[in-house]
């Protein structure tokens, strides 16, 4: 496999360790190719292994079989300490978000920037046009316990773009929102794009489709990953 | 910017103590709790060992005691004093005149002769007349107005009309200085009879040997005290509470494993949260200086402030009574000193003994915490 920019997965297997799961493979033989500057859509029906896949790119999870390379890195072969440092540009929006109930939406922001040994003003100027930009601006001193569900994911989608993170991951990042603040979601993945961030958003929400900003979509089935769409 | 980050993560190690106010005052109660309760013997012990040895150390080699059926007896001052000085290498012998009686607080020690107290104690003092008292600083405190009521063979009166400088406290406190001539007639002592022979040798070497001579130049039954049986009689009840202090660390240790243990490792949000700031670009080092943060800002006040209320328990006179009782069963004691180098031994030792474990532990389980792949708890936690 040739060294290039952004992430790449090659031959990627996964099957979840234990007794349990009766051998089934998750993922089988995934190959594609996230390049720097675009958004791609990984759909698939619920279950297919969208965020597991999410999880493997980001680092989280060490595949079975196969490797994930950021920008010709093989990152998923590292030992975990020299990964947790390469996540410091990996910008990820769970499917469960996440967050932490109890700190203030500004807290939850800081936790991103803390281990990135940057200024306090550089830190304060990020969380604030963060918060702009996810119209949370006046929440910033209240609980994320007392976000209602859009304004939660658009906390955790803000949490994953702060820093200017060189992969941004992101798991049904639409689910609990209006067409409105899908829109303004879509922008904020358009300016990450932009910024030569590698995008991946894996989500069934059809809107989400038809954003002429996506550069591909690929479709998660039976373990396999296809390409749709290349723009 | 290092400094700048270790900066950030140590306001951060502040805020998560906040985070959680109850685990974290829990956690101080339970580390302030096993210092002082480990630290109070220890203190104790050695306070009690190094004020014996001050005590002594200007006190006669040698006491007789005059003894018969009921007990210790007065003798002739004249006939022992020069009966003491036949014995070869026994120097000095002096009579004195001392006592027990009872006082407004309970008993306390009349002495008449300056030759039992120190000379710092009496210097620059006037010596007492007839009807007059000089006293502790303790019986100073309990006695209301001038007069002061002393029972013993006899009741007399005396009046206060000064006291003894504050800084002899450690010997003072519970004494009172009368004429000869009132603690006779307290004591009921006739004129040519004395409490006991001081002396002091001329090798100390001999302070055994001697006694066995000393006792035969008496015509009567005597009691020979010597300066090193009192220390070490004095040194083991020091040695006892010490002990105690050892025993008392094996459960309290014990207990603290189990509340680490719970606090630490038992907590599966804890590992949860550990893998979420590891997605977020944590690394184990990030959480174990944060932790490590934690358990110091917790950690620091809460042994502090354990052996400031162990320090208060041995040194202040209010609190010193009840620890003496629950570690020795005598609530008399004298006020307890222990220099600032003895003090620091003590406090370096319990700091180590509890820290350092404490430290360790939070070190050790949260970098086996942190240190894997975070893959082992993604599939199982529901954050993900």
């Amino acid at each position: 496999m040739e060294l290039t920019a952004g992430l790449c997965c090659h031959e990627l297997d996964f099957q979840w360790p234990g007794k349990g799961n009766k051998g089934e493979m998750v993922l089988r033989d995934i190959e594609a190719r996230f390049l720097p500057g675009t958004i791609t859509l990984v759909t698939g029906e619920t279950g297919a292994g969208k965020s597991t896949m999410l999880h493997l790119l980001a680092g989280l999870l060490r595949p079975t079989a196969g490797e994930v390379r950021a920008d010709g890195d093989p990152v998923s072969r590292w030992p975990a300490q020299h990964k947790n440092r390469w996540r410091q540009q990996v910008g990820i929006v769970f499917q469960h978000l996440a967050l932490i109930p109890d700190l203030s939406v500004a807290e939850n922001l800081l936790l991103r920037l803390l281990p990135c040994r940057i200024s306090d003003d550089r830190m304060k100027r990020s969380i604030v046009r963060q918060l702009a930009e996810a119209d949370l601006s006046d929440a910033a001193a209240s609980p994320a316990r007392e976000l209602s569900g859009g304004q939660r994911q658009r906390l955790a989608i803000a949490r994953a773009l702060i820093g200017h993170p060189r992969f941004v991951l992101m798991d049904e990042p639409t689910a609990f929102q209006d067409d409105d603040h899908t829109s303004r979601v879509g922008r904020q993945l358009e300016a990450a794009a932009k910024e030569g961030a590698v995008v991946v958003v894996c989500s069934h929400d059809p809107r989400l489709r038809k954003l002429d900003s996506i550069d591909r979509q690929y479709h998660l089935a039976a373990s396999s990953l296809t390409l749709r769409y290349e723009g | 910017m290092p400094g700048n980050h270790h900066l950030a993560m140590l306001f951060w190690a502040a805020r998560e103590v906040l985070r959680v106010p109850g685990r974290s005052v829990l956690l101080f109660i339970c580390l302030s709790s096993l210092v002082f309760l480990m630290s109070t013997p220890l203190l104790f012990g050695r306070a009690l060992d190094e004020t014996w040895m001050r005590l002594v150390k200007g006190a006669p080699d040698l006491v007789i005691r005059r003894i018969d059926a009921g007990g210790w007896a007065p003798l002739p001052s004249d006939e022992s004093v020069s009966l003491a000085g036949t014995v070869p290498g026994a120097l000095d012998p002096v009579a004195r005149l001392w006592g027990v009686a009872t006082g407004p607080d309970g008993p306390l020690t009349v002495v008449a002769s300056a030759g039992v107290l120190s000379e710092d104690a009496t210097n620059g003092i006037k010596p007492p007349s007839a009807g007059q008292a000089i006293v502790g600083q303790l019986i100073k405190r309990s006695v209301s107005g001038t007069q002061l009521k002393l029972v013993s063979r006899h009741q007399i009166e005396v009046e206060v009309v000064g006291s003894f400088p504050p800084d002899t406290h450690l010997v003072t406190s519970d004494v009172v200085w009368i004429a000869e001539e009132d603690a006779r007639q307290l004591l009921g002592l006739s004129p040519n009879q004395a409490s006991d022979i001081a002396i002091r040798l001329f090798r100390k070497e001999e302070e055994t040997a001697i006694q066995k001579d000393l006792a035969a130049a008496f015509p009567w039954p005597v009691r020979i005290t010597d300066r090193s049986t009192s220390a070490l009689r004095h040194h083991s009840l020091a040695t006892k509470a010490g002990g105690v202090g050892v025993l008392l660390a094996v459960p309290a240790l014990l207990a603290m494993l189990f509340l680490i243990t719970e606090v630490i490792v038992g907590s599966r949000r804890r590992f949860s949260f550990w893998v979420l700031l590891q997605s977020m670009g944590w690394t184990t080092g990030d959480l174990v200086r944060v932790e490590l943060a934690k358990a110091v800002i917790v950690g620091a006040p809460a042994i502090v402030s354990g052996l400031t209320l162990a320090h208060a328990f041995v040194f202040s006179t209010r609190l010193a009574g009840i620890t003496a009782y629950l570690i020795s069963g005598r609530r008399k004691l004298p006020a307890l000193t222990l220099d600032a180098t003895g003090a620091l031994l003590v406090m370096i030792y319990v700091t180590v003994l509890v820290g350092l474990p404490y430290l360790a532990a939070v070190f050790l389980t949260s970098l086996r915490a942190t240190s894997g792949d975070p893959q082992r708890l993604i599939g199982s936690d529901s954050w993900s």
